[in-house]
């Protein structure tokens, strides 16, 4: 399963007392999506401050179905967008670099197996007091907003550039061996995920091996009733967190 | 004294899936299925093969071959596939196909006449550790031309893997 919103009824998660630290930078963050509707401007993934409207990081799908990075650091938005748009009911893996406050860089692999990704900005935003964790939705002292309509799921994100170079774009094997592999499949990565979700049995109750936080356990609140629909199809050789051999058959 | 489990591997066996000459479907649903292979008491089956795209048209940038496995349900029943599927080498259209297990998504490079090498994967594996009584495999294809249709240039087969002791 993965986690199942719905845009009309305003569903999103928050965590008010998010691992990343307050002014964001670095991280990254991967999750499969699959939107049911397209036109509206819709969040995965913000880390932003609750005390104002225009401190944040996003990663976000615009009204033009566009995958983007939004950046704000008390004035206006930095855009940083791919170019081809996103087609609703369709998996897409998508990855967002927030390397530094100057390098933000997105990337996706759609379901027929396009892999798409746009250079690093080269714009400074550097936001202070990010204190709101969301997925599915964007929430600052305004109201929550851009409320996610479909599916998330294999949702993780660590506390590096998963790319090595912050100038560079991903090369795109390393997209798919993400996509398919999982974060826990990268070396260099995987011991630097704060936290992993598949939302396979459960949206905010952790499930051994389909969860994982690599410190304190993070507490999500479920907004107006996220569910569970269907997950990715994903081969059986995704990793997942804290699987180091494979079953054994006798 | 200690008993010594040694891994079996049976000889290379090939699926019967005429994916020679395999149309291109940009929605990646229209493929090829093949015949069901029925278990017979080995612990797993290790699928494998080769893929050659087109010699005359080389695929698009961002293209792939996927190759999925389906098990028998029943008889006449199998995971994801439309019941115009009998169990038998077809053309295939799943009803279902994220029900499927995915094996493999090969990125393709824009070089004609390239060849892939894919697998092996376990079908035990592939469905949770245990063998279903019959499986399948199933090849999609989007590099917007046929695949390859040469003599030998499209392979999909298995091994089985049996344990003994000594």
């Amino acid at each position: 399963m993965a986690a199942l919103f719905t845009a009309a009824s305003s569903q999103y998660l928050s965590n008010a007392a998010p691992p990343l630290n307050a002014t964001g930078y670095g991280f990254s963050v991967g999750a499969w999506i699959n939107l049911a509707t397209t036109g509206t401007q819709r969040c995965i993934f913000a880390l932003t401050d609750t005390a104002t409207t225009n401190n944040f990081l996003e990663l976000r799908v615009l009204s033009t179905n566009i995958l983007s990075i939004g950046a704000a650091a008390g004035g206006t938005t930095i855009s940083t967008d791919l170019t081809t748009a996103i087609t609703a009911n369709s998996w897409v893996f998508v990855l967002g670099r927030f390397a530094n406050s100057i390098r933000r860089s997105v990337s996706m692999m759609t379901s027929d197996g396009l892999v798409q990704s746009v250079s690093p900005s080269v714009t400074s935003r550097a936001p202070a007091g990010l204190d709101m964790l969301t997925i599915g939705g964007f929430k600052t002292s305004a109201a929550a907003a851009e409320f996610w309509d479909g599916l998330i799921g294999e949702l993780w994100y660590c506390n590096l550039d998963i790319w090595p170079d912050n100038n560079a774009v991903p090369s795109d094997s390393f997209v798919r061996k993400l996509a398919y592999g999982g974060v826990f499949a990268i070396p260099h990565a995987n011991t630097a995920v704060y936290e992993y979700h598949s939302y396979f049995d459960d949206v905010v109750t952790p499930e051994i091996g389909q969860d994982y936080n690599s410190g304190p356990l993070q507490t999500w609140v479920n907004n107006n009733g996220v569910t569970l629909g269907t997950h990715p199809p994903l081969p059986y050789w995704y990793a997942r967190p804290g699987q180091s051999k494979r079953k054994l058959v006798v | 004294m200690a008993t010594t489990v040694q891994t079996v591997y049976g000889s290379s066996t090939a699926v019967t899936i005429s994916t020679s000459g395999l149309a291109s479907d940009a929605s990646l649903v229209a493929g090829r299925a093949g015949t069901v292979v029925t278990a017979t008491g080995a612990v797993d089956y290790l699928v494998s093969g080769i893929i050659t795209v087109s010699s005359a048209t080389a695929p698009a940038a961002g293209k792939q071959v996927e190759i999925w496995t389906f098990s028998q349900v029943s008889t006449g029943y199998f995971t994801g596939m439309s019941t115009s599927y009998t169990g038998t080498d077809a053309n295939a259209t799943p009803t279902q196909k994220a029900i499927m297990k995915l094996l493999q998504a090969v990125p393709l490079a824009a070089t004609t006449s390239s060849v892939y090498s894919w697998g092996p994967f376990s079908i035990a594996q592939a469905n949770g550790g245990i063998m279903p009584d019959g499986f399948g495999i199933y090849i999609v294809q989007n590099s917007c031309s046929a695949l390859n249709g040469a003599s030998g240039s499209q392979i999909t087969q298995y091994k089985t893997i049996t344990f003994t002791s000594s």
